[in-house]
């Protein structure tokens, strides 16, 4: 079992996790703005007004979580050195995941519209 | 001119009150401090928490439930106690100073402020006077005690130098014994 100590060691290769995870974020909230303000022509839509309300609630709905899991990291690498900014963070293409095998944009996107769509329903699910 | 003398009971217990008082305002404005420190804290640990369920996507994590831990006090890079230290007192060579007054200025220095006079003796033995004694066992600075045994003995920290002590003069000083040919 992992035992905790008083020390409290900082590594780069942690610093580089948390600092690919906000990356991930940064990419994933830049693709979801273009999608739900349209200007996401690549992806294949044709406007914001494409998409149905169930599909513009879950995309939203993902919006609000990808927003909470950044702004924790935010204070999670602050709280690791205070000296860094994580908001200058870039962006990584890597937040795709197991979308990436999705080459074509439109293809792309009906995924990731069919797994926002899986995580709300998963989210609401019985108490 | 006749002098005005107030009753010495009198006296006492209002300088007494007036004693409490301050030491209340005192307690009011830690407990402020310390309850924005709580809150500030109970947000860096909901954070922590959903950093450590996006680690873990949701499964398990090695330790649970997550016991608590009197951690280190953080001082930056690794060493940066030590250096103040070896700073301060280079820069106050010839002069020593006390753990006491180092312990003031390496609190004010890194930011930490103590709740309690035990902290604030905790973070001297536990923190300060390890860093010194590291120090004085690398030879990099000088522990002196000044004043007789009891409550007015003081341990002072100095620069060390590379300049021979009193002892070390004196048995130089003496006649080496170069012996005798056969």
């Amino acid at each position: 079992m992992m035992g905790l100590t008083m020390t409290r060691t900082r590594t780069q290769t942690t610093l580089n996790k948390l600092a690919l995870k906000v990356a991930e974020a940064h990419g994933e909230l830049a693709y979801l703005d273009g999608l739900l303000s349209g200007e996401n022509a690549a992806a294949g839509q044709a406007s914001a007004e494409a998409f149905s309300e169930a599909e513009r609630g879950a995309l939203e709905q993902r919006r609000t979580a990808i927003i909470s899991a950044r702004n924790a990291l935010y204070v999670v690498i602050r709280q690791f050195d205070p000296d860094l900014d994580p908001a200058q963070i870039g962006s990584v293409a890597s937040w795709k995941g197991t979308l990436k095998r999705f080459r074509n944009a439109k293809s792309l996107l009906r995924a990731y519209i069919a797994q926002c769509s899986a995580l709300q329903r998963g989210s609401s699910g019985p108490p | 001119m006749t002098q005005q003398k107030t009753d010495s009971a009198l006296k006492w217990t209002l300088n007494e009150l007036a004693a409490i008082k301050g030491e209340r305002e005192r307690i009011a404005i830690e407990l402020c401090r310390l309850e924005s420190r709580q809150a500030h804290l109970r947000g860096v640990e909901n954070s922590l928490m959903a950093v450590l369920q996006t680690l873990t996507s949701g499964e398990r994590h090695p330790v649970e439930p997550v016991p608590t831990v009197k951690a280190h006090r953080r001082y930056g890079e690794r060493g940066q106690l030590r250096q103040f230290l070896r700073l301060t007192l280079r820069d106050a060579y010839p002069r020593a100073l006390d753990t006491c007054s180092l312990t003031d200025s390496v609190a004010q220095h890194f930011g930490h402020e103590f709740a309690t006079k035990q902290q604030r003796k905790d973070f001297q033995d536990d923190s300060v006077l390890n860093a010194l004694g590291r120090l004085a066992k690398a030879g990099e600075i000088e522990r002196l005690v000044h004043g007789l045994k009891g409550a007015g003995r003081a341990t002072l920290w100095r620069w060390g130098t590379s300049l021979p002590t009193l002892d070390e003069l004196h048995e130089a000083s003496k006649p080496s014994v170069i012996g005798r040919g056969a």
